[in-house]
């Protein structure tokens, strides 16, 4: 039930930025063979994997990765993007912490299939413990000769800004200016950083991209399902009894992350389940039968409306209400939007105020309208998704305080 | 004629690269050496990248992290599962104990809430106990 891929085995000890570890974890076995295939092969290897991005877009890596090395501009760039700040979200730490080596290591292979010569990782300020693992972890690859000869990345700090993660805002923070959210397209693949071609990745899809290169595709697709093969990792906080970060195959039972002893091991005792937030901030509220009947799945959820997202999944049992969450949530977007667009800045503040009113949930037309034009018409994810989880809220009566017990 | 701050961040910024990329290392290194960075090591960093003041001033204000003074940092994550887990009461705890504690977004350590952060350092399952230990420098 719960897989060790990305995540080191208990059994491994070698300390997590060594060469030991980097041999140990046949890390330093897929950088040779990658060295070994052409670019057209690594990225070939990729798309046959059916690596989806694990950021919480899913798009098709291999595709991502090919229209990097096919954009006509150089130099181009390669960009890890570990500046996770959403509530319910903190895999990429643990990831980091743990194993820093697999993300780097599919951050070299990356370099080499786009025909990139340097690259960043973007780790948030709040994160300086993970950013010391990391930059051990960078200094004992150059030792080796691993960087420095053609591909060197630098370590970049962020400084306190949500919105910063979001791709072409984390370019304009590298550059030295605000970190405020470019207009798409162009797209980052042929204007990214510097307005070159970019590969920008999550911490989880880079080390997807190692663990598959030290093995084979054929290996990498046992696990998971036909459409989603591998592991993912997922964020399990809240009413549980073991909140951590676990790695799954994708296509489990929903509940089983939950409820499953070697997992979320269920909820304490006397306490029944309300529901789960999954995805992130911006996820979908699931009711109990929801969850009774989903696997961890893209097509599976998608018939409920949700999706995998980060790989967030918040529980909440009879003691939360629901629209405490949603009022927390508001909060969180309307302090971390930019102000750069109106419909977000604006919207998420009429959120906010909404919420805080006493009939504020009543006013169904007028929330469905303002999430609309939000979706409609911000210009970046933020305000786009902001009213997800509140219109998932609508969508389920059960959830409503005023027809629970 | 240069100012002693000037040449303070001339040589903390050291062989850092001129140029309007290099801005957010060069704020994060003056709060690394200095502690923090107020209006004049702020108009510094300007002089020795040779960037517009406001440029910079727009910079460094978007960030919420960086330091304007030297006080002690105590930011208390007040996000969905640290405030259930009671970081408000974890927040009047340490105003009552003089601690002058801001709420903060998510710290990412949602699975050990409620969590805290004393400078850059951490501080999971936290208490008042635990956040003022380490705002004194202990473990």
């Amino acid at each position: 039930m719960r897989e060790y891929r990305l995540l080191p085995q208990d059994s491994v000890r070698s300390h997590p930025a060594s060469y030991e570890r980097f041999v140990e974890r046949g890390f330093e076995r897929a950088v040779r063979r990658a060295q070994s295939l052409s670019p057209g092969e690594l990225i070939r290897d990729v798309s046959d994997a059916g690596i989806l991005g694990r950021g919480g877009a899913a798009f098709p890596t291999g595709r991502k990765w090919a229209s990097v090395a096919d954009a006509p501009f150089s130099p181009k760039y390669v960009v890890m993007n570990a500046d996770e700040s959403e509530p319910g979200t903190f895999k990429d730490r643990v990831l980091l912490m743990d194993d820093p080596l697999g993300a780097l290591t599919g951050m070299i292979i990356a370099a080499r299939a786009v025909g990139a010569q340097r690259g960043y990782v973007y780790i948030r300020g709040e994160y300086q413990d993970v950013e010391a693992r990391v930059a051990d972890a960078l200094a004992m690859l150059k030792e080796h000769g691993f960087l420095g000869d053609g591909f060197s990345i630098e370590i970049r700090r962020g400084a306190g800004a949500y919105i910063a993660g979001e791709e072409t805002a984390l370019f304009n923070s590298i550059e030295g200016r605000r970190p405020e959210p470019r207009v798409k397209p162009p797209f980052p693949t042929v204007h990214g950083l510097f307005g070159k071609p970019t590969l920008i990745q999550n911490v989880e899809t880079l080390a997807n991209v190692a663990v598959l290169l030290s093995e084979s595709v054929a290996w990498f697709r046992e696990k998971g399902t036909e459409k989603t093969p591998g592991t993912k990792l997922v964020c399990l906080s809240g009413a549980v009894k073991n909140p951590g970060v676990y790695e799954v195959a994708f296509g489990i039972p929903l509940k089983d992350i939950l409820f499953s002893e070697a997992l979320g091991g269920g909820l304490a005792p006397g306490r029944t389940l309300r529901t789960v937030l999954l995805g992130g901030a911006a996820g979908t509220f699931l009711t109990p039968q929801e969850l009774d009947e989903a696997q961890y799945d893209y097509p599976s959820l998608r018939r409920l409306g949700a999706s995998i997202g980060s790989g967030a999944a918040m529980v909440f049992d009879d003691t939360v209400a629901v629209e405490d969450v949603l009022k927390l949530l508001a909060h969180f977007f309307a302090d971390e939007s930019c102000g750069q667009c109106v419909p977000c800045r604006v919207g998420t503040r009429r959120l906010v105020e909404l919420l805080d009113s006493p009939d504020g949930f009543d006013d169904a037309e007028r929330l469905r309208d303002l999430g609309r034009a939000m979706q409609d018409a911000s210009i970046c994810g933020l305000g786009q998704t902001a009213p997800l989880a509140l219109l998932s809220y609508m969508d389920r009566p059960t959830l409503w305080k005023r027809s629970a017990v | 004629m240069r100012t002693e701050t000037e040449e303070q961040v001339r040589s903390i910024l050291g062989a850092m690269p001129r140029e309007r990329a290099s801005l957010l290392p060069a704020l994060w290194a003056v709060v690394d050496k200095m502690g923090w960075v107020d209006q004049e090591r702020l108009e510094a960093v300007a002089v020795v990248l040779n960037l517009p003041t406001a440029d910079v001033y727009g910079v460094a204000s978007f960030y919420a992290m960086l330091p304007t003074d030297g006080r002690t940092q105590v930011r208390v994550c007040n996000d969905v599962l640290c405030h259930l887990a009671g970081s408000q009461h974890l927040m009047a705890d340490l105003r009552a104990n003089g601690l002058d504690a801001v709420s903060w977004p998510c710290l990412g350590r949602c699975d050990q809430a409620p969590a805290a952060l004393v400078n850059q350092r951490p501080v999971v399952q936290a208490t008042a106990e635990k956040v003022q230990r380490a705002a004194q420098g202990g473990a």
